[in-house]
């Protein structure tokens, strides 16, 4: 064994660690996404020919990127570095460098083509045309950038013809001569091209010149030269601008939000972003190693002068008004005018109402909550959508929700039958940009802000309100949750509970159409996102709003998929509560619904009026099997307290919920009120079993969402679906539902 | 093939990796949980080191009423299909022990002796597997000590050899290394061997990831040179457009690829 090789790895290894990481990110991503359930679908291009170009193009241009500062670092390296020579800096095997950057994007491209759904064999033959399409465009830019490179050096003062640094052209004679020829080639206008570059150049590379060897021209000593890069940094820079601007001009572009697919995919944003962050990290890696200044302090010294920046803070969109707006109705006024309806409002006609929970899970708790909402109103005597009195949701489940009650509103922009397939739309494409556009110039410049409130969580709350039609561009300013209360007042459309949390108090706070909590003391309890500024100075308690889409994700903010964010009317100055996942404390919503009925059965009006509460519960995911014990090492202990506080959201949740709502059921059952549960699952089989948690659903997902419901409640949950319909249509549910108190079967 | 007189024990080397690496998938899937006798965490080593029938029972779970059948039978199965691929096994992973010595020294008498023991010490502990699981309850674990015994004798002589070997084959450093993890796993399973009753056999399985370490080690030594791909590194030819304008300069191209290490 040669230890001097080892060694010589070893020294390698390190000076080119950014684009090796990197390459290795680059072979990863594929295999890693593909296995997961919560990044899988960034791999699914859904057959758009154009999104999987743009894949490839990206995958095959970071591939060159890493090969290029691999390559710049081995050809420059030697006269950077004190060692370069002894460490055996050089270009030694070019043509196996290239197969390996080109090995990794394949992998992840290999990935993309069989994640792609549908699959079939016509479509994997599409498939495969189009990322060998992205290779093709991928690799002219690399041949743009070349020609760049002959173009601006100056054969008379480079110490050497412009070095190959992605594909080692000069194995092909034929293919030499012609850049040979291009090189040598001069003209009057050439020379005068080249001349104004040297020119324009020479102020920058001033300061260059004081940053040590490896990246201008070696001048003859004593002779008044000008200063020139060498040409390789040149190719380097122009593929780096080729780069950086398709990441600022698709970054600019995308910031139209609309109904229609995007038109760059989440995977190009992100493997745009990693080229970027390649160009960048390389470059400060081949600067500090000379001085033996470690990259990760450059890093953290950057981070730490940034993060503490208030500026850099997210903030969420709070319209305010100059009029005090209206009290919403209480949850007991609320039911009143349920069980009462003016003749605008929903009229359940044996007035039995149905409470509904539904809880978080991202886009296929948003389709299930859709699904199931709407089918068990399918049927053509069904009272069910008269009945819906209240949705507490949490996060996906929120977006479900606004979908729906959205549809009791505008009903020729919301047709009740479009609302399953408005929450299966995906918007990951948004956050992808929102975290690598907005969200990344956050962290590098603060300072510099147009928008505070742009970043991923406004991407995704736009792609919901364009996709929802709830008018929020920039000439409206959208649907509020107030116009939404007025329409509750009148018993037009069904009360909303959205549930998030208060990251400072690991509170409960609730955007929700109902003076709900009707108590606004400040009790430590459940706090109302209308009585944030209760006692804040500036004179907002009252005057402010917010969008219903806005709230819906401020519900949905799981965690880093959306900033933990606070209101607009704050100044970055001041002090300010940000809002989180309602998940965090109770991903099913059955803390706030049974506190608002509670509230609203308090009336003993409602109570007469009332005999009978049935509490519809939404379960969007199979029932997940108790994981069973595994073997850990020390290892584990690093993530445990982690992992524990990420499974209790499931099992110790659910065990809280149905402890509730048992303890409920008994309470009401002394006070005259019969509380029924029921429950709607959704139960996939085979590969509908696996659902994501993500924003984005493929074609199969979509299919699962359907075909579920037709397969497995309307045969095997056939006592649910009974149980509702009793319900609504007035008959006694014993019998048929079960009562809250009756011990849960699983 | 064998023109490199590497090549047979480099060769070696590699099938006992890739017939371990079949054995310990082909053992996956164990349905009982991995509690057995001697502190031992595997259920074929736990097979191989059962003194009477509670042990085998441990680890067959033949007459556990509480046990469904067909787990009972799965257990069964893997340990059979395990024992199976053993046979195979020993002929590989003897050669490679010789081969390996013999590439270093050519005087190994002694040790082709115990090499050719400890495959036949294994033999026998497979014959009395074979009869366990057909429902008998033999004492496993003579076979067993005396073929771990011999094999930390044959592995502290291997690091013995190499220690010895100066710069041969490998480096100076390289091969005393070696010789030290040779020792170490050696020395790990000759310890357990004479201390596992009372303080039981877990030292075993870490001896074996120490030889399984240095036998991958050993297939990448010395079958490296050839996977190792020739450099060809770019030579550029200075002042080359006005080299190229002289006269005979036409064919003069701007990089020639030149053969590097």
């Amino acid at each position: 064994m040669n230890w001097n090789l080892v060694a010589r790895t070893l020294r390698l290894t390190f000076l080119l660690r950014v684009p090796l990481v990197i390459l290795l990110l680059l072979a990863a991503l594929g295999p890693i996404a593909y296995s997961s359930s919560m990044i899988g679908n960034l791999l699914d291009q859904g057959g758009n020919g154009w999104y999987l170009f743009i894949v490839s193009f990206a995958a095959f241009l970071l591939a060159f990127t890493c090969v290029t500062t691999l390559n710049l670092t081995l050809l420059y390296g030697k006269e950077r570095f004190d060692e370069g020579r002894s460490s055996g800096l050089a270009q030694k095997r070019p043509l196996l460098t290239f197969f390996l950057g080109c090995g990794a994007a394949l992998i992840l491209d290999t990935c993309v083509c069989i994640r792609t759904r549908p699959v079939n064999a016509r479509n994997v033959l599409w498939n495969t045309l189009f990322l060998a399409l992205g290779f093709v465009a991928s690799f002219a830019g690399v041949i743009v950038a070349k020609l760049v490179q002959l173009a601006l050096t100056d054969p008379k003062t480079t110490p050497h013809p412009p070095p190959y640094l992605i594909f080692p052209a000069y194995i092909s004679a034929r293919v030499q001569r012609l850049f040979d020829d291009a090189y040598c080639w001069s003209s009057d206008r050439s020379r005068s091209v080249k001349g104004a570059f040297n020119r324009l150049s020479q102020w920058p590379l001033g300061i260059l010149q004081h940053a040590g060897q490896g990246f201008l021209a070696p001048r003859d000593a004593g002779a008044d030269q000008p200063l020139r890069l060498l040409s390789g940094h040149v190719f380097a820079a122009t593929l780096a601008a080729i780069a950086f601007l398709t990441y600022m001009g698709i970054g600019v572009f995308k910031r139209q939000i609309t109904a229609t697919p995007a038109r760059v995919p989440a995977l190009a944003f992100v493997l745009l972003f990693l080229i970027v962050a390649c160009w960048v990290l390389s470059a400060l890696a081949f600067f500090f190693d000379r001085y033996r200044f470690p990259l990760f302090w450059v890093l953290f010294l950057l981070s730490a002068i940034t993060s503490g920046v208030p500026q850099s803070d997210h903030f969420f969109r709070v319209v305010e008004f100059k009029d005090r707006l209206p009290d919403p109705p209480t949850a007991s006024e609320y039911l009143a005018t349920r069980l009462n309806p003016p003749a605008s409002g929903l009229r359940s006609p044996h007035s039995r109402l149905v409470f509904v929970a539904t809880p978080g899970g991202g886009i296929q708790a948003a389709a299930w909550t859709a699904q199931v909402l709407t089918a068990l109103d399918e049927p053509p005597d069904s009272a069910f959508r008269n009945s819906v009195a209240a949705i507490s949701s949490v996060s996906g489940g929120s977006l479900g929700s606004i979908i729906y009650a959205a549809s009791f509103q505008d009903k020729p922009n919301h047709p009740a039958e479009d609302v399953p397939e408005r929450a299966r739309q995906s918007a990951i494409d948004e956050i992808a940009w929102g975290l690598t556009v907005p969200d990344f110039w956050r962290t590098i410049i603060p300072w510099v802000r147009i928008d505070r409130t742009v970043d991923r969580g406004w991407a995704l709350e736009r792609k919901w309100a364009a996709i929802n039609k709830l008018n929020d561009t920039s000439g409206s300013t959208g649907t509020m949750l107030r116009q939404w209360s007025e329409a509750a007042r009148k018993g037009a459309m069904p009360a909303l509970i959205i549930n998030s949390m208060i990251v400072e108090r690991g509170q409960p706070v609730v955007f929700s159409t109902n003076r709900f909590p009707r108590d606004r003391s400040d009790n430590g309890r459940i706090v109302n996102f209308y009585d944030l500024y209760k006692n804040q100075p500036g004179g907002y308690d009252g005057h402010y709003d917010i969008r219903v889409n806005t709230a819906a994700r401020l519900s949905a903010s799981f965690p880093y998929v959306a900033p933990a964010s606070r209101p607009s009317l704050d100044s970055p100055f001041g002090a300010g509560f940000h809002i989180v996942d309602g998940g965090y404390y109770d991903n099913f919503g059955m803390n706030s619904l049974l506190s608002w009925l509670d509230e609203g059965l308090a009336d003993p009006n409602v109570r007469k009026q009332l005999p009978d509460v049935l509490i519809l519960q939404i379960r969007p995911f199979n029932p997940g099997a108790l994981n069973t014990p595994k073997q850990q090492g020390w290892g584990a202990q690093l993530l445990a307290p982690l992992l524990g506080l990420y499974k209790m959201r499931d099992f110790a949740q659910n065990s809280v919920a149905n402890n509730q709502l048992a303890f409920f059921g008994r309470y009401y059952g002394t006070q005259g009120v019969r509380v029924w549960k029921v429950s709607v699952n959704y139960n996939g089989t085979d590969e509908c079993a696996e659902a994501p948690l993500s924003w984005k659903l493929d074609y199969d997902q979509r299919q699962c969402i359907s075909d579920t419901w037709n397969l497995d409640v309307v045969t095997h949950q056939q006592s649910a679906l009974q149980c509702v319909a009793a319900y609504v249509n007035g008959q006694d549910p014993e019998g048929k539902c079960k009562r809250a108190e009756a011990a849960e079967e699983e | 093939m064998f023109r490199n007189p590497t090549d047979r024990p480099g060769l070696a080397a590699l099938l006992t990796i890739a017939w371990a690496t079949l054995m310990l998938f082909a053992g996956h899937g164990y349905p009982f949980h991995q509690t057995f006798h001697h502190d031992i965490g595997a259920p074929v080593l736990a097979l191989e080191l059962s003194r009477d029938n509670d042990d085998i029972e441990s680890v067959l779970h033949r007459d556990d009423r509480t046990s469904s059948g067909a787990n009972v039978e799965k257990a069964r199965a893997i340990q059979w299909r395990a024992n199976v691929l053993d046979l195979a096994f020993i002929p590989i992973y003897t050669f490679f022990l010789w081969a390996l010595a013999r590439l270093f020294r050519p005087r190994i008498f002694l040790l082709t002796i115990a090499i050719v023991a400890v495959g036949l010490f294994d033999y026998w502990e497979d014959w009395r597997i074979f009869q366990a699981l057909k429902g008998e309850n033999p004492a496993i674990y003579i076979p067993s000590l005396l073929k771990w015994g011999l094999m930390a004798l044959v592995l502290i002589a291997t690091g013995w050899i190499l220690a010895r070997a100066g710069e041969a084959i490998y480096s100076l450093a390289t091969n005393r290394l070696l010789a030290l993890a040779y020792w170490l796993s050696g020395g790990l399973m000759g310890i357990a061997v004479a201390t596992g009753q009372w303080f039981g056999y877990s030292l075993i399985p870490l001896s074996v990831e120490i030889f399984s370490a240095i036998t991958l080690i050993h297939a990448i030594g010395l079958l490296g040179h050839y996977l190792t791909i020739r450099g060809m590194s770019p030579v550029y030819t200075e002042d080359f457009c006005d080299k190229r304008r002289r006269p005979g300069g036409e064919s003069l191209v701007a990089v020639t690829p030149t053969p590097s290490q």
